[in-house]
């Protein structure tokens, strides 16, 4: 390989080099030329500074001779270097070997099939996310949606990538027709789908109706499936209707209205190609006039059409997103070849609509789908920028145009978008010259059989690397769920002077003065998240716990009152507390169904959180249901009522008896159908749907766990139907017996109360950002009576169980759910649980024997 | 179905398209209308409001003693305009009683700072008579010897404006006097120049006999005075006004002398003399009885700075408002603008102060004339000036250079405005203070970190220039204004400002006492400032910076967590603490402005 390029190599070395270079005063060194780099090193300097630049970087070499000879070097990132080479000869060598290594046309021996990064390992995933993640992680794609692998050989369509997603209806076979119906093959396919309405942006190539205007069945049932219940959709051609007319002459075409009636097409004309070229020409020319004669700038800039470009791209971009956010209807974006101005579009109306795209990984994720998957010919458009003096082949700079059209949203809308203009800049150098092996190739096809992906790094993951991404995001990023409606007036466009004029000194001061003010941002963010962390430890709750002397007010008293402090966290109830309790920290009398009273002591105690334990349990309700309606419901209406006017957090537990027979059972989500059978359970379900309803009104900031059976050795159940799972220890350590009153095989999830304890305080102190619920099951274990027993013989072993189920409970039981699932709380908050059935076994046993020994209670231990 | 709304379409192929757009109907923020004190209302009528952005706006207009204000009754489009009265140049009535024609009949209004305004009334009954009666006498009192507003506004400050400048106290900053420059109060009386303050800096050598001498061939007696001086090298800025040359090229020995011992004062090989000027100009002045200064001025070069006149730059603004104003040209917008020459004019002013800045910091005197001294050469020297000191670049430092260079050496801002003025065609009027603005927001956006003003400064300043309600603008020079006794019967805009300054300062600021600033005066880094001249026009997206509105709140929840802290730290102890709510309701916020439900927001994403 180094052989190859030693033959172009006759100079190797050159002293006594003169390097001019913008923003930096002449220096005198060492220049060296290697297979891929240009490498000066000036010698003079005791700090011995280098240059090195990427061959791949050049885009033009002039020469021109005198006494000494004086190359030029003009970058596709619009630098411009001179070198002052003494001697003709190696002058001449010099400029031969650049022109010649730096267009080298074979993709193998480019410079990423030999950029060895220290930090980084090839085994990392290359790309960001692949089509098949794109599609499981979209919501709602799935309903009419499918992931196709009709072209993995890429058979069906060489530019497209293997998968693809296209209507559900459309098979595969189907799909292979259309594609013959497609310039290139590139057929219809989802690149958008807007959660809002579940409108889609689709994009494609012409349809190949030619001449003498030919149909193709299979496209037009395609495109009426995109369209589903909906009335129409539209089709934004981005060529003018004179080109898509004169497209028919050449095989092309359009979707005629008489074929395709459910779409109205609208056309915009997009420049592409050569005239795109021209333009960045002649753009550039004028930035780099340093004649003094500047007076006809505006004209200049202006002539080079390059802003109106961008304004079109913009505007036409802004429309598509209105027919789909505003209008409510799909859209199909093609021109001719759809590899170019179609992805320019689909990507801007994204970045427009969609706020996921925006942020730093969104982008760049958004720009490996629309733009590397999706077959934007990188290699050809990008061979060379504004300064080569070869032949225009395909170079197109429709990427960069893409880029300039982000600066400008980026300008107008500097709080909306994560990321940097570096990264803009960043990215429009990568794309002509890179280290990495990702904008190397035109298609996946071609990458996939050059092994791009195994032999070369990818540019994407590098820049979301921990070291780069502080460079690369908006530290005033801020979230917004609205669409960013550009301004396309000229007087709202503007010059993007960071990347066309970024090597003139002013340019680089006002880099530095941003860099500056960045910088600011992110020391004040910093210093902000410190205090505001250090305020929200400081600024306590005050909490009053209604029931509290119920099976968990107690023990949740305790762990509130160790973070809080004694006073801030105050039990109530209607009965006399036991003389310990009354000890520990302030109670109050309250009654729930007293309103007004409940009131004062909200108001005069400045409560802030509402802990409603307050509630007669499942087999207590049964037994008598007008009390229960009473206090789990009107009871709660009270809370709710005082909760929604004083601002309080509130918390109310419910409870596996919010399901009934009806829901599924095993296991259990958190959302589903709940018919319970008991007036406990209604009134939980009541709860939940009144709590949920004033936060989504009113801004509540409710709060709900489902708690499965709470077992404690401490404090007594409360007449619930899970009870037995504490008697039962009971009675192992008394009379070795226990007679259960459900039978051997009642599964049902149950949790120890310290977990219960802990996922309450956990779950109270978690931000509200976090909370995607406000109803959420907590699981920790799930057992028969016939286990737990099984599971106390083994440190009981003579323990006896009988089964004589009583026909109220175990009716209530097994309506209820086996297990829970907990998936969203342990994803929102964090949730956990610490104890299964053995710890939960060894503890209970271990507490209550001590309990007893206390007491001076006879133990059964054998 | 509807089709879609859109903003991105005007292409005639897709008529089906409208063009009209909730978002972009916000003008401006919807406030009932509270007086100043001294501020009376004379007259609210019907009318309908000819907006060019919307169509006609049915709605309510209030004419009082200081402005005219319209408010829509319509209530899904709230239209609201706040227009002082001394921002209108020219009220004229449209139509007769007798035209066709919807809302053919009624008020077109002319303003001063970049729109126009139309209103139209019923046809019945002369219903336009009183209205545009009481605006032609209230936008121009001067026209009907009433008193300007700022006589007649009882307004209050904490702090009183006219105390930021005092000539004695800034030559004293500046380390004067020395022992090259004396303080002279030969013009206590205004007796030697009548455009110029009382109190003035010359060189040490030069008598009172001399000064008096060079006064009569200076144009208007303006002599060569010190503006500036270089702490380090001594360097000075002297400006002037042209000398008396004629066609029959006169000398004067005083002068030349005068102007040696300037050069003298620190030995500069050769005082550099910017002529402001095109040479053409310069030439033609002699017909006039000006001129420039010759070859007998030994060890002085001359540079004209190529800067067009009062009249050039008035008609430069007058065909940008052509193109912006109502609607924004769309077409050859950049050719457009480039025909203006306004961003041309921007640039050879910068380019001049540049030039005297770089010079003066390299250790050259220079002095600065144009003809009379009192518009170019204000922009220079102050500009120069900007760049040269860094306490200019504060707010209050600002204020000084504004009082200084242009308020007390007579730049004759009641010329050129025409504060309550009915001649709306005077010849004298010409926006060379608002050039001179512009020219100061280009170099904030070149130095984004040095200024310690924001935008919003520059902005209120340009307001207050022809709003008539503060008495800092008002009359051409110090002699008009103390025999109007401005001082004491005015309030200054800077009461205003430094009463409440916060919500002027740039939050980047980052002081750097001894830097010279050097901006870059070619077109290619000037921008037309977008924020002023097409801030009417509600489509073009207005940056009102909203990186630094974010700051400022980042700031703001900085202190109100400080303060929080503070006083949960001091709760702390107390057996049963007082935890304020966590929403703001009952925690005292150190900024109002500042929604609560900000807080919220800022948690989620930091």
């Amino acid at each position: 390989m180094l052989m190859e390029f030693s033959e172009h190599i006759k100079t190797a070395n050159v002293e006594d080099v003169v390097l001019r270079q913008p923003l930096h005063p002449p220096s005198r060194g060492t220049l060296c030329i290697t297979g891929h780099h240009l490498l000066f090193s000036d010698r003079e300097d005791q700090s011995c500074s280098q240059v090195l630049l990427l061959l791949r970087n050049i885009d033009a070499v002039e020469k021109r001779s005198g006494s000494t000879g004086t190359i030029t070097i003009k970058c596709k990132d619009l630098r411009v270097l001179q070198i002052d080479i003494p001697g003709m000869e190696q002058c001449l060598n010099i400029a031969h070997s650049i022109e010649t290594l730096s267009n080298l046309e074979s993709v193998p021996e480019m410079y990423p099939f030999f950029y060895k990064p220290s930090d980084q390992s090839l085994d990392r995933q290359w790309g960001l996310s692949t089509l098949e993640q794109f599609f499981q992680e979209t919501k709602g794609l799935a309903s009419q949606w499918r992931l196709s692998t009709v072209n993995k050989h890429y058979s069906v369509c060489p530019s497209y990538p293997t998968s693809v997603i296209v209507p559900k209806c459309i098979n595969d076979e189907t799909l292979k027709k259309v594609a013959k119906f497609r310039q290139g093959g590139r057929f219809p396919v989802l690149c958008y789908y807007h959660h809002k309405n579940g409108m889609v942006i689709m994009r494609s190539s012409q349809p190949l109706m030619g001449a003498n205007k030919k149909r193709c069945a299979e496209d037009e049932r395609l495109l009426e499936a995109v369209i589903g219940n909906s009335d129409k959709g539209y089709i934004i051609d981005t060529r003018s209707i004179q080109q898509s007319q004169q497209a028919r002459m050449t095989g092309g075409g359009f979707e005629s209205k008489s074929c395709y009636s459910s779409w109205r097409r609208l056309h915009r004309h997009m420049e592409k190609g050569k005239s795109l070229q021209e333009s960045l020409i002649k753009l550039v020319e004028a930035c780099g006039d340093e004649s003094h004669n500047m007076d006809r700038w505006l004209s200049k800039l202006e002539n080079s059409k390059w802003l109106s470009h961008v304004q079109t791209a913009l505007s036409t971009a802004g429309l598509v997103a209105e027919c789909v956010e505003r209008d409510g209807h799909s859209v199909l974006v093609h021109g001719s070849e759809g590899t170019d101005s179609s992805l320019l579009i689909s990507t801007l109306a994204q970045l427009i609509m969609d706020p996921s795209s925006r942020t730093l990984d969104g982008f760049l994720g958004l720009l490996d789908r629309e733009w590397v998957q999706a077959g934007h010919p990188f290699r050809k458009r990008c061979a060379h920028s504004a300064y080569s003096h070869a032949r225009l082949q395909q170079e197109s700079p429709v990427f960069l145009l893409l880029l300039d059209c982000v600066w400008q949203l980026w300008r107008q809308f500097p709080l909306a978008l994560g990321f940097s203009e570096a990264l803009l800049l960043k990215l429009a150098t990568e794309a002509y010259s890179s280290n990495y092996g990702t904008f190397l190739c035109n298609t996946e096809q071609e990458r996939y059989a050059l092994g791009i992906k195994q032999k070369t790094y990818c540019l994407f993951q590098a820049l979301l690397g921990p070291m780069n991404r502080e460079v690369y995001i908006n530290p005033l990023y801020e979230h917004t769920d609205l669409a960013i409606w550009p301004s396309v007036h000229p007087q709202s466009l503007q010059l993007w002077r960071g990347f066309f004029l970024r090597w003139t000194p002013q340019n680089q001061h006002l880099e530095e003065a941003q860099k500056e003010i960045k910088n600011m941002i992110i020391e004040q963010t910093s210093s902000w998240n410190k205090l505001e962390n250090s305020v929200s430890s400081q600024e306590k709750p005050r909490v009053l716990i209604t029931g509290g002397l119920g099976q968990l007010g107690v023990g949740l008293a305790e762990i509130l009152r160790k973070q809080y402090g004694t006073n801030n966290v105050i039990l109530s109830d209607v009965k006399k507390p036991p003389p310990h309790v009354f000890r520990s920290g302030p109670f109050v009398y309250a009654d729930v169904l007293d309103y007004k009273h409940l009131r004062e002591l909200i108001i005069n105690n400045q409560i802030t959180w509402l802990v409603h334990y307050s509630a007669l349990l499942s087999a207590v309700g049964e037994a008598n249901v007008a009390l229960a309606r009473k206090i789990n419901i009107t009871g709660l209406h009270n809370v709710l009522d005082l909760a929604l006017e004083n601002s309080l957090r509130l918390f109310v537990p419910s409870t596996i008896g919010a399901f009934g027979p009806s829901s599924p059972r095993d296991p259990v989500p958190d959302l589903c159908v709940q018919r319970p059978r008991t007036i406990y359970g209604v009134s939980k379900v009541h709860g939940e749907l009144m709590g949920e309803y004033l936060h989504h009104k009113h801004g509540l900031d409710f709060r709900c766990l489902r708690y499965p059976g709470v077992i404690s050795a401490n404090t007594q159940p409360g007449g619930g139907t899970t009870d037995y799972a504490v008697q039962i220890f009971h009675d192992a350590l008394s009379t070795g017996h226990h007679e259960c009153y459900l039978r051997p095989d009642t599964r049902l999830p149950m949790m120890h109360i310290s977990d219960c304890h802990r996922a309450t305080v956990e779950f109270m102190e978690a931000p509200e950002c976090q909370l995607s619920l406000r109803t959420y099951n907590i699981a920790a274990m799930s057992f028969t009576p016939e286990e737990v027993a099984q599971e106390i013989r083994k440190h009981l072993p003579q323990l006896k169980i009988t089964y004589s189920p009583d026909s109220v409970r175990q009716t209530i039981a097994d309506s209820w759910p086996v297990r829970f699932d907990d998936s969203n709380a342990r994803r929102d908050w964090g949730w956990a649980p610490a104890f299964g059935l053995e710890e939960l076994v060894s503890d209970m046993l271990h507490t209550i024997r001590n309990k007893r020994t206390n007491e001076g209670l006879p133990i059964n231990s054998l | 179905m509807a089709s879609p709304v859109s903003l991105y379409s005007s292409n005639s192929l897709d008529k089906h398209i409208s063009s009209v757009s909730k978002d972009s109907l916000k003008m401006e923020p919807l406030t009932d209308v509270s007086l100043l004190p001294g501020e009376d209302g004379v007259i609210e009528k019907e009318v309908i409001y000819i907006c060019p952005f919307n169509g006609p706006v049915k709605g309510k207009v209030l004419i009082t003693n200081y402005r005219l204000y319209f408010r829509s009754s319509d209530s899904d489009m709230t239209v609201m305009l706040d227009v002082p009265l001394g921002a209108i140049s020219r009220v004229e009535k449209m139509g007769g009683a007798s035209s066709r024609g919807e809302n053919s009949y009624g008020l077109d209004i002319t303003c001063k700072d970049m729109r126009n305004l139309r209103f139209a009334l019923k046809q019945e009954g002369h219903s336009r008579r009183d209205i545009f009666d009481f605006l032609f006498r209230l936008a121009f009192p001067l026209a009907h010897s009433l008193p300007l507003f700022a006589y007649v506004t009882q307004e209050k400050y904490e702090e009183n404006g006219w105390n930021v400048y005092k000539a004695m106290d800034e030559l004293r900053r500046q380390g004067l006097p020395n022992n090259k420059w004396r303080i002279t109060f030969i013009n206590k009386n205004y007796e030697l120049c009548d455009t110029y303050p009382t109190v003035l800096a010359v060189p040490y050598k030069s008598k009172e006999e001399d000064l008096r001498r060079v006064a009569a061939f200076r144009s208007r007696s303006r002599i060569p005075v010190l503006s500036w001086i270089h702490r380090e090298n001594q360097a000075v800025i002297v400006r002037c006004s042209q000398p008396l040359v004629g066609m029959s090229g006169k000398r004067n020995k005083d002068d030349e002398r005068y102007l040696e011992m300037i050069r003298e004062a620190n030995e500069t090989p050769k005082l550099t003399i910017y002529d402001a000027r095109p040479s053409v100009n310069a030439v033609a002045n002699k017909a006039t009885g000006g001129g420039y200064e010759g070859d007998e001025y030994q060890n002085a070069e001359l540079v004209f700075l190529d800067i067009q006149n009062i009249h050039v730059m008035r008609e430069s603004l007058k065909k940008l408002k052509d193109i912006v104003y109502p609607n924004v040209e769309e077409s050859h917008w950049l050719s457009s603008l480039e025909s203006t020459h306004w961003l041309e004019h921007i640039k050879l002013v910068l380019s001049g102060a540049i030039q005297v800045a770089d010079k003066v910091s390299t250790g050259n005197s220079v002095l600065v004339h144009c003809s009379d001294g009192w518009d170019r050469t204000a922009q220079l020297t102050s500009l120069a000036m900007l760049m040269l000191d860094s306490h200019y670049r504060t707010l209050r430092g600002f204020e000084v250079l504004i009082e200084k260079e242009w308020i007390s050496f007579g730049h004759k801002f009641a010329s050129r405005i025409g504060h309550g003025d009915k001649n709306h065609a005077d010849q004298d009027r010409s926006p060379i203070f608002v050039q001179f603005i512009d020219c100061v927001w280009q170099m904030t956006k070149q130095f984004p970190t040095a200024f310690e003003f924001n935008e919003r400064l520059l902005l209120t300043i340009l307001d207050h220039l022809y709003s008539c309600r503060f008495g800092t603008f008002l009359y051409n020079c110090e002699s008009a204004r103390d025999q109007h006794e401005v001082r004491t019967k005015t309030v200054s805009l800077w009461s205003l400002v430094n009463s409440k300054t916060d919500i002027y300062l740039n939050p980047f600021y980052t002081p750097e006492p001894n830097m010279v600033l050097c901006p870059v005066a070619s077109m290619r880094h000037l921008e037309l400032w977008v924020s002023y001249y097409i801030r009417w026009n509600p489509r073009i997206r207005q940056q009102q910076s909203p990186v630094e509105q974010r700051y400022r709140e980042l700031l703001a929840l900085r202190d109100e967590y400080l303060k929080k802290l503070e006083e949960l730290q001091l709760s702390d102890s107390s057996p049963a603490p007082r935890v304020p709510n966590s929403t703001a309701s009952n925690t005292p916020s150190s900024n109002s402005s500042t929604p609560p439900q900000h807080r919220t927001h800022l948690q989620t994403h930091f």
